[in-house]
C-alpha cells in the first residue's frame, strides 16, 4: 500500500515536471511565430487623460503607416513611478527603448548612463532646430541626451466677474499693483483668496516660485542674494495679509486649479494644460491669461517633456530613430502639442502655425519667451529640495526670508 | 559502491530517513521563496548601504566603491534625521497607543451582545479596508483650514476661534498623518482583540462572579491575563505597521511643512529617488529594518516563553 502510493506520487511528480519542460520549451516559439516584420518598441511617458489620449493617436497613425519600422507600443506610469522605474531600470536592466521625461530630471538621469548620446544624430532630423531653453535642458556633460518634445510655461490667470465686482479695470503688471489688486478684491470678497499658487514640499513649488525668483534678479544659484531674498519676501507678504490661504504649502498645481474653478481664489497661477480641466470644472467662468507680475522684469517658469532613446533603444537604433524622427518633425510637434494646448520647441514651428487667433495661448505664448529653465543640473532633486525647503519654511514662518534664503543658498553651494 | 554510499542509501530507504526526505521537500519551496524574494533583496539592501552608490554608478557592471560605515554617518550627520527619527517614534507611540486604547475599548462593547453588535462592528471594520491614499486624502480635506470639516466644527463649538491649518503648520503637522492612522487602526485592534476576548468562555466569568469579583477585578485578573497573547500580537504587529509607515504621509504632507512631518521611510525614498544618494538610501532603510527586527526579535521571545509555559 505504501509503495503504491509513493509510486503514484512519483508518477505525479514526474508528470508534472514534464508538463512544465514541455511548455517552457514551447513558449518562446510560438513568442517567434508572432513577430512580424515592424520592431516593438516601447514609449513610457507620464500624460494621463487628454494628454495620454492625443499621444495615442499620434502614436496609432505612425503605427498605421506601412513604411514605418517600429511597432510602438505607450505604457503610462505616474510621474513618481516613471521616475523610479527608470531608476530601477538601470540596475536591473529593464528599461522602455524610448522614454518621456520631465525637463529638469533629463540632466540626472542621463547621468546614470541610461540614455544614448545622440549629439551626432540631431542634425539627421528633418527639423533639427530648437529653442534654446528647451534643447539645453536635454544636455549633460556637453552633449545631447535627449530634445524636447513639448513647452509649457505659467502665467496668471484672472477671475474676469471678480475683478469687475472689486472695481478692478487695469490689470496688475508689477508686485506693487499686485498687492493693491489683491487687496481690492479681498475687500470685496472677503470670504474668497485673491491668489492661489502651489508650494507643496515636491517640484511643483520650485516650479512656481521661479517666476518670482527671476523677476527680482534671483536665481538658483544665488538662493541667498538679496534678490533672490526679495522674492520669499513677496510671497511670506502674499501670506501675512492673508492674500493666500495658509493651505498653499500642501496644494498641487491640480488643487490650486480645482481652486479657481470653484471661485475660492479670483487670481491663480497656472499653465495653459489647465485650460482643459477648467473648461470642464467651470465651462461657465470667464478668465484673462495675463504675464505674471514683475519686480524688475517679466519671467516664467519652463516647464516641459523631453524624448530619450535609452540604451535599450539604441541596440534596436534603426527602428527607433524611425519613429523619434518622425514624431520630433515639426509637423507632427504642432499636431501634439497643438491637442494638448502646449507649445513646440521646435524652431521651425512659427506662432502662427500654432494658435492663430487665440488669444487665451497668445498670451501663455508671451510668457513663454520669458520663461526660465531649470537647471540644467545632474543634481536638480537635491538644489530643487533646497530652494522647497526656503519657499516652505518662509511661508509656514519657521524662518523670515532672509535666513531661508541664505541657508537655502548654503546648500546649494554645497551641491554645486 | 563505498560503504558510505550504501549507509546513505539505506538510510533513506528507512522509514525515518523517508519522513526526512519528504520533511525538506515540503520545507524547500517555503525555503526557497524565502531566500529569494525576502532574504535576496535584504542582502542586497545591506551590501549597497556599504557602497558609495549615486546616480553615476547605479548601472548594472558599473563598480561600486565599498566605503564602511560612511553611509550611516552621513545619514545620521543629515540636519533631516533628527526630524525623521523623533516624528517616526512620537508617530507610532502616540497612534499605538490611541490605537489601542480605543481598539480595546470597542472590543469590549462589541462583545456585549446587543441588538445589531454584530452589523455596527463590521461597518467599523470599513476605515480598514479603505485604500490608504483614500484615507489620505479625506483626511487631508477634512483637515483644511478654508473648507475642512474639522477645524469648522471645532470653530463652531466655540473651541477655536479660527482655523488651526493642522497640516501648514509644524506643531501640529505630525498630528494629521496621526489622526488618519488612529482612525485606520482602531478597527484592526478591535478585530484582533475581539478575536481574543471570543475564546474566553462564560464560565470563568462565572466562577469569577461567583466568587464575589467585581466588574473591574474581572477585567484586570480574568480578561487581560487570558487575553495577554492577542494583546501582545495585537501590538507587534501594530508597531510594525505604524512604524514603516509611508504612503499616509506621503500623499497628506509629503514630509513637509519643511521636515515636520519626515519619517525615516520618506527620508529614505528621499534620499534615494529625489537625490539618487541609494547608498545612504539603503542605510536609512536598514535602520528602520534594525528596529523592526528588535521588536520582532523581542515578540517571538515572548511568544515562545509563553508557548513554554
Amino acid at each position: 500500500m505504501f509503495m503504491s502510493q509513493t509510486r503514484l506520487k512519483r508518477k505525479l511528480v514526474t508528470a508534472i515536471l514534464s508538463l512544465l519542460l514541455v511548455l517552457t520549451l514551447a513558449l518562446p516559439g510560438s513568442f517567434a511565430l508572432a513577430e512580424g516584420e515592424k520592431v516593438d518598441i516601447y514609449v513610457w511617458h507620464y500624460h494621463t487623460a487628454k494628454a495620454e489620449e492625443n499621444l495615442t493617436n499620434i502614436v496609432n497613425e505612425y503605427n498605421a503607416k506601412p513604411d514605418g519600422k517600429a511597432n510602438v507600443i505607450l505604457q503610462t506610469l505616474s510621474r513618481d513611478d516613471l521616475k523610479t522605474r527608470l531608476i530601477l531600470g538601470i540596475a536591473s536592466g529593464e528599461l522602455p527603448e524610448i522614454a518621456v521625461v520631465d525637463n529638469p530630471d533629463t540632466a540626472a538621469f542621463a547621468s546614470t548612463g541610461m540614455f544614448m548620446d545622440i549629439t551626432d544624430k540631431v542634425s539627421t532630423l528633418p527639423n533639427p532646430n530648437f529653442l534654446e531653453g528647451p534643447f539645453k535642458s536635454g544636455q549633460y556633460d556637453g552633449k545631447q541626451y535627449a530634445l524636447p518634445i513639448r513647452s509649457n510655461c505659467l502665467a496668471l490667470w484672472v477671475n474676469n466677474s471678480m475683478f469687475e465686482a472689486a472695481g478692478i479695470d487695469k490689470i496688475p503688471e508689477t508686485w506693487d499693483e499686485l498687492l493693491t489688486v489683491s487687496g481690492k478684491l479681498k475687500e470685496s470678497k472677503p470670504s474668497v483668496y485673491p491668489i492661489a499658487f502651489s508650494a507643496p514640499k515636491n517640484e511643483q513649488a520650485t516650479f512656481q516660485f521661479v517666476p518670482f525668483l527671476y523677476s527680482s534678479g534671483g536665481s538658483w544659484e544665488n538662493m541667498g542674494s538679496p534678490e533672490s531674498i526679495k522674492a520669499l519676501e513677496f510671497i511670506r507678504k502674499l501670506r501675512d495679509l492673508e492674500y493666500c490661504s495658509a493651505d498653499v504649502i500642501n496644494w498641487s498645481q491640480n488643487d490650486v486649479q480645482k481652486q479657481f474653478a470653484s471661485q475660492n481664489a479670483a487670481m491663480m497661477i497656472g499653465g495653459s494644460w489647465n485650460i482643459a480641466n477648467m473648461a470642464n470644472d467651470a465651462p461657465d467662468l470667464e478668465y484673462t491669461i495675463i504675464n505674471i507680475p514683475k519686480d524688475i522684469e517679466y519671467a516664467s517658469c519652463l516647464g516641459g517633456e523631453n524624448m530619450a532613446i535609452t540604451i535599450k533603444g539604441e541596440e534596436k537604433f534603426d527602428a527607433v530613430w524611425d519613429f523619434f524622427s518622425w514624431f520630433l518633425s515639426a509637423e507632427n510637434s504642432i499636431k501634439y502639442n497643438k491637442s494638448d494646448s502646449t507649445f513646440s520647441p521646435n524652431a521651425d514651428v512659427t506662432k502662427e502655425d500654432m494658435y492663430p487667433d487665440n488669444p487665451v495661448m497668445m498670451a501663455f505664448m508671451e510668457q513663454l519667451s520669458y520663461g526660465v529653465a531649470r537647471g540644467p543640473h545632474p543634481k536638480w532633486g537635491e538644489v530643487s529640495s533646497a530652494i522647497q525647503e526656503a519657499i516652505q519654511s518662509t511661508l509656514a514662518g519657521l524662518k523670515d526670508p532672509a535666513t531661508a534664503g541664505k541657508d537655502a543658498g548654503a546648500l546649494i553651494e554645497n551641491i554645486k | 559502491m563505498s560503504t558510505k554510499e550504501v549507509t546513505r542509501k539505506r538510510y533513506l530507504q528507512t522509514d525515518s530517513g523517508r519522513e526526512m526526505l519528504a520533511g525538506i521537500l515540503f520545507v524547500s519551496p517555503a525555503l526557497i521563496y524565502m531566500l529569494l524574494l525576502i532574504g535576496y533583496p535584504i542582502i542586497y539592501n545591506i551590501v549597497l548601504s556599504f557602497q558609495d552608490v549615486t546616480a553615476l554608478n547605479l548601472a548594472a557592471g558599473k563598480e561600486r566603491p565599498f566605503i564602511g560605515l560612511a553611509n550611516y554617518i552621513s545619514a545620521f550627520n543629515d540636519p533631516t534625521m533628527p526630524f525623521a527619527l523623533r516624528n517616526t517614534f512620537i508617530y507610532t507611540f502616540v497612534s499605538l497607543i490611541f490605537q489601542f486604547v480605543l481598539g480595546f475599548a470597542f472590543a469590549l462593547l462589541f462583545n456585549k451582545k446587543f441588538a445589531f453588535a454584530k452589523t455596527l462592528r463590521g461597518i467599523m471594520v470599513v476605515s480598514w479596508i479603505l485604500p490608504t491614499t483614500v484615507t489620505a486624502m479625506l483626511w487631508k480635506y477634512m483637515l483644511s483650514p478654508d473648507a475642512g470639516i474639522i477645524d469648522n466644527v471645532l470653530i463652531s463649538l466655540g473651541i477655536l476661534t479660527k482655523p488651526v491649518g493642522w497640516l501648514n503648520n509644524q506643531h501640529t503637522a505630525l498630528w494629521g498623518p496621526i489622526m488618519a492612522n488612529i482612525w485606520v487602526g482602531v478597527p484592526f485592534n478591535m478585530l484582533l482583540l475581539s478575536n481574543g476576548l471570543s475564546t474566553i468562555s462564560d464560565e470563568v466569568y462565572e466562577s469569577a462572579s461567583i466568587d464575589g469579583a467585581s466588574a473591574w477585578q474581572k477585567f484586570i485578573h480574568v480578561t487581560l491575563p487570558l487575553l495577554k497573547p492577542a494583546i501582545m500580537s495585537v501590538l507587534v504587529l501594530g508597531f510594525i505597521y505604524t512604524f514603516k509607515v509611508f504612503d499616509l504621509i506621503y500623499v497628506m504632507t509629503g514630509g513637509g511643512p519643511v521636515n515636520a512631518t519626515e519619517v525615516l521611510s520618506t527620508f529614505s525614498y528621499k534620499l534615494s529617488f529625489r537625490w539618487y544618494y541609494f547608498g545612504q538610501g539603503a542605510a536609512v532603510a536598514n535602520i528602520l529594518f534594525v528596529i523592526l527586527f528588535c521588536v520582532a526579535l523581542v515578540y517571538q521571545k515572548i511568544i515562545s516563553k509563553e508557548e513554554a509555559m
